[in-house]
């Protein structure tokens, strides 16, 4: 007459995994522990730690859009000669945006100004 | 995260598989210094353990592998930290444990009722394949998470009432109780359908218990 206990225990080992899915099972784990993690690379080599950590924050910061202004020049009125600018009163701020692509480094610009024509 | 600081080993578990815990210890600090054999070897001395708890609980193969897959990885991520006198199976039942139950508690708000029913026998279709495990099973479904983890703990890794209330955040009364009605549904279930279930030697043991 078998007890509780062993019934009990009888139905868990019936699910119990089979031989290849605990197989299965080890490689993963030993898979999951060959897997690099920030934490790990802190115990084993610190200042490596900081540099990747350093390193992932410059390139957020500089890779980051960024808008600055790159030129500034003062506008002469209309009919105006160059010496003239000295007076005026409105500027033209440039601005651009700063990519690290060449190409998208290149600038143009087209002024728009009602009743003068190029 | 369960603490591995102030755990003792637990004198009384006769466990199935034995593992000795100088041994475990002196495992666990080759598995600090980055020895992977010494980490199998821990490995194949308590997955099985771990997986009939998170089973018990679970009542579902994939997530009770799962369990214990994390349990593992938390173990050899806290080697560095093991303290000398911790149990690594009492450890392993706490990680697993809460495991287990958060998991549970993640999959009923998301469906709010039974994560699986998939494997679900009744006790009708378990009797005609004559078989006490499907009996068990639909027992084990009907019980919530932590009576599955008392009665788990108590039947397979034969902890008493005293030893299993901490793991499942239970007074030691209460661990009783709850262990007292799992035991004699279980019992009443499987006597039901002729099967023979006497009471296992400790048990009238540990539930006296109570009343001293």
């Amino acid at each position: 007459m078998s007890n509780l206990r062993d019934q009990f225990r009888r139905a868990l080992d019936e699910r119990a995994p089979s031989a290849k899915e605990a197989r299965e099972d080890k490689e993963r784990l030993f898979r999951a522990l060959d897997r690099p993690e920030p934490s790990k690379l802190w115990r084993v080599a610190p200042p490596a730690f900081a540099l990747a950590v350093a390193a992932s924050a410059a390139v957020f910061f500089l890779g980051r859009p960024r808008v600055e202004p790159v030129g500034q020049r003062p506008l002469a009125p209309l009919g105006a000669s160059e010496a003239g600018s000295a007076n005026a009163r409105s500027s033209i701020e440039i601005y651009v945006h700063r990519s690290g692509d060449p190409e998208a480094n290149a600038l143009s610009v087209t002024l728009d100004l009602p009743g003068v024509h190029p | 995260m369960p603490e591995l600081v102030g755990l003792r080993p637990l004198g009384s578990a006769a466990n199935i598989e034995t593992s000795d815990h100088a041994s475990d210890a002196a495992l666990v600090r080759r598995v600090a210094e980055g020895d992977r054999a010494a980490f199998e070897r821990l490995y194949d001395a308590h997955r099985a353990r771990a997986y009939r708890l998170a089973y018990g609980v679970l009542l579902d193969s994939e997530d009770a592998r799962e369990a214990v897959q994390e349990a593992f990885l938390k173990l050899h991520a806290h080697a560095p930290r093991w303290e000398p006198h911790a149990a690594i199976a009492t450890w392993l039942h706490r990680v697993v444990l809460n495991h287990c139950l958060s998991l549970r508690r993640r999959l009923v708000r998301l469906v709010f009722s039974e994560p699986k029913t998939g494997t679900h026998r009744t006790p009708e279709l378990a009797a005609s394949l004559g078989e006490a495990v499907g009996i068990v099973e639909h027992t084990l479904r009907g019980l919530p998470p932590k009576q599955r983890a008392i009665l788990t703990l108590f039947l397979d890794e034969e902890l008493k009432p005293a030893e299993i209330a901490p793991l499942v955040d239970l007074t030691p009364n209460a661990t009783r109780v709850a262990l007292h009605r799992s035991l004699e549904r279980l019992r009443s279930d499987l006597s039901a359908r002729g099967i023979d279930a006497a009471p296992s030697p400790d048990e009238s043991i540990a539930l006296r218990e109570e009343e001293e």
